[in-house]
């Protein structure tokens, strides 16, 4: 908590944020759009690769025409299969996990400085547990018959087990404290009532299946999820931006903020209201992918320090790159067979992790 | 359980195989069970393919248990005379000619039959070949990219009288693969090749065999077979 406090709150030795004295603004300002530019080139260009690459093989030539004669340029001379490849299966994937990786990158910064914790993540509010209640109970119990599917139960879930947060929360007093402990107990409840339905009437292929669900896979991508999810993190984005000032007043306590005038109250609300339908969004396409929301927003403020504005797209675009490229391995390591992506999140970026943690040793 | 105790008993050589759930063999018996060692698990990986002969010996284990040797003696040859029959009808062709890929469950990664069980009896005796012979786990989790790559002639698809995963049941299966914009491009979708077998089919079992005539029949009336 102190070294997370010391990390936002303190000086930032690459400048940057509204508090950094004004000399040499212009030159900063061409940085982060240098850096900017640099990283969305990055993320486009991984996208590229990653569609190249895969189990079916296919030439990159192949792959330029079948992406360009869907984008209306040209003729691709392939076959049905593998125009399939390539446009209705990798370049949905790829993009979902870009978008996912970005989303919960995003939210999981905003957790953080919201609720001044660097242990936030965008499921320390009780939603991927909710989110894993509303599953087993249609998969299990066959709730919703039939109608409300898989990703339809766990979005339900996900938002009832926030709604509990909230409310707890409110009841306690809406400190960002008090709102973790709101979220802990709901995680606990949630947890209890999934193991619960599942020891009392699932059978071993039902506990699998469900199970290898939550770990996360971008495996069901398909185009209808690109945009449902493209679209809720680019609005969520956008709001966010728009508050991102007072998201940096935050880092200075809730006192503070609010005698700079800031609607402290709202602001709060309004923020975790929408990450946690980003969150919501995202697992119910994808499942409960861990470790990115977690540590990618603290590779981020290691390198554009800790102002909002600049931090939420980095954030994003480190994100998005990430997922891109661990998917991909997650989809060809074994070839043919598939590993949850949240398991390879862990195994690449654990150590990814450590390297950050040890440049970033210091005073705390 | 079962098989520890024919261990115990000294009837290794009439065992081909032993499955353990949670330990290591007990020590004194590991030099028995070395003797005769093909380790069979219900969901990994297999070192050598099931054959028959295994299912068969079970069947005659179950008979001596029951006292009803005969009737076991009947079922096992039996079981051998119609695998035997359908390995006759198909031994002309080439196993190349056609290619199948077997379908257990899960829409999202599919789950489809490995090399080695009962699927690999399946398809040894009805002369076609698994284009997921490649992978040794009994259902191995795939990608829909690698089964769209091998495209396989005629779907082989179970029909899971469970609901545990998306897609168990045949109706669920056929309807995803008609409208995913994905599998519809499969060949043997868009010929709507289809041959359909129980689980218990796909499984090792007496069932295995009733896989084999079914799938045997299957080429047949789809076409495929002159």
């Amino acid at each position: 908590m102190a070294a997370g406090t010391a990390l936002r709150a303190g000086p930032a030795p690459s400048g940057g944020g509204p508090a950094s004295p004004s000399a040499g603004k212009t030159r900063r300002r061409l940085t982060g759009t240098t850096l900017a530019a640099l990283g969305l080139a990055a993320l486009v260009l991984s996208i590229a690769v990653a569609i190249t690459i895969g189990p079916a093989d296919v030439a990159v030539g192949d792959v330029v025409a079948i992406v360009g004669q869907h984008l209306g340029f040209g003729h691709a001379d392939v076959t049905r299969i593998r125009d399939g490849i390539v446009w209705d299966l990798r370049l949905p994937r790829t993009l979902l996990a870009a978008v996912c990786g970005a989303g919960l990158a995003i939210c999981g910064a905003i957790m953080q400085s919201l609720l001044r914790n660097p242990l936030a993540d965008p499921f320390v509010l009780g939603i991927s547990s909710g989110a894993s209640t509303g599953a087993v109970l249609i998969v299990v119990l066959g709730v919703g018959g039939g109608i409300v599917g898989l990703s339809g139960g766990a979005f339900i879930g996900a938002v009832l087990a926030f709604a509990v947060v909230l409310l707890l929360a409110a009841g306690a007093g809406s400190t960002p404290d008090r709102v973790v402990l709101a979220g802990v107990a709901a995680t606990q409840l949630f947890s209890a009532l999934t193991s619960f339905i599942v020891t009392s009437s699932a059978d071993a292929e039902q506990t699998r299946g469900v199970l290898f669900w939550l770990l996360g896979s971008l495996a069901g991508a398909g185009w209808n999820d690109v945009v449902l999810c493209g679209f809720v993190c680019l609005v969520g984005l956008v709001v966010c931006l728009a508050v991102a000032p007072a998201l940096d007043a935050f880092a200075f306590g809730e006192d503070a903020a609010a005698s700079l005038g800031i609607p402290v109250r709202w602001i709060r609300l309004l923020l975790l209201v929408v990450t946690a339908l980003i969150t919501a969004t995202l697992v119910s396409a994808a499942g409960a992918i861990g470790f990115v929301g977690l540590v990618l927003p603290h590779a981020a403020r290691a390198v554009v320090g800790p102002g909002h504005r600049r931090l939420l797209p980095t954030t994003a675009l480190i994100g998005a790159i990430f997922l891109v490229w661990v998917d991909t391995v997650a989809r060809t390591a074994f070839d043919p067979q598939e590993l949850p992506v949240g398991v390879v999140t862990a195994l690449v970026g654990v150590p990814a992790f450590a390297v950050i943690l040890y440049r970033r040793k210091g005073p705390a | 359980m079962r098989r520890v105790v024919h261990l115990a008993l000294g009837l290794q050589d009439r065992m081909v195989g032993t499955a353990t759930w949670t330990d290591r063999i007990r020590p004194n018996l590991a030099p028995s069970h070395g003797e005769n060692r093909d380790d069979e698990s219900g969901d990994g990986p297999r070192t050598k393919p099931l054959r028959l002969s295994t299912i068969q010996t079970e069947v005659r284990q179950l008979a001596q248990i029951f006292d009803v040797r005969a009737k076991g003696e009947a079922l096992a040859a039996d079981l051998q005379r119609r695998l035997e029959q359908v390995r006759a009808d198909n031994a002309a062709r080439d196993p190349k000619e056609i290619s199948i890929a077997s379908w257990f469950a899960n829409t999202e990664s599919p789950y489809v039959a490995g090399c080695c069980g009962s699927s690999g009896i399946i398809s040894r005796a009805a002369g076609v070949r698994n284009v997921f012979a490649d992978t040794q786990d009994e259902f191995p989790q795939v990608s829909w990219e690698t089964m769209l790559d091998r495209d396989p002639t005629v779907l082989v698809l179970g029909d899971l009288q469970r609901k545990s995963q998306t897609g168990d049941k045949l109706a669920d299966k056929i309807r995803f693969l008609e409208t995913d914009p994905v599998t519809k491009r499969l060949t043997a979708v868009r010929k709507k090749r289809y041959v359909i077998l129980n689980g218990a089919d796909m499984n090792p079992s007496i069932r295995t065999v009733d896989g084999a005539e079914k799938v045997s029949a299957g080429i047949r009336r789809l076409g495929l077979v002159r």
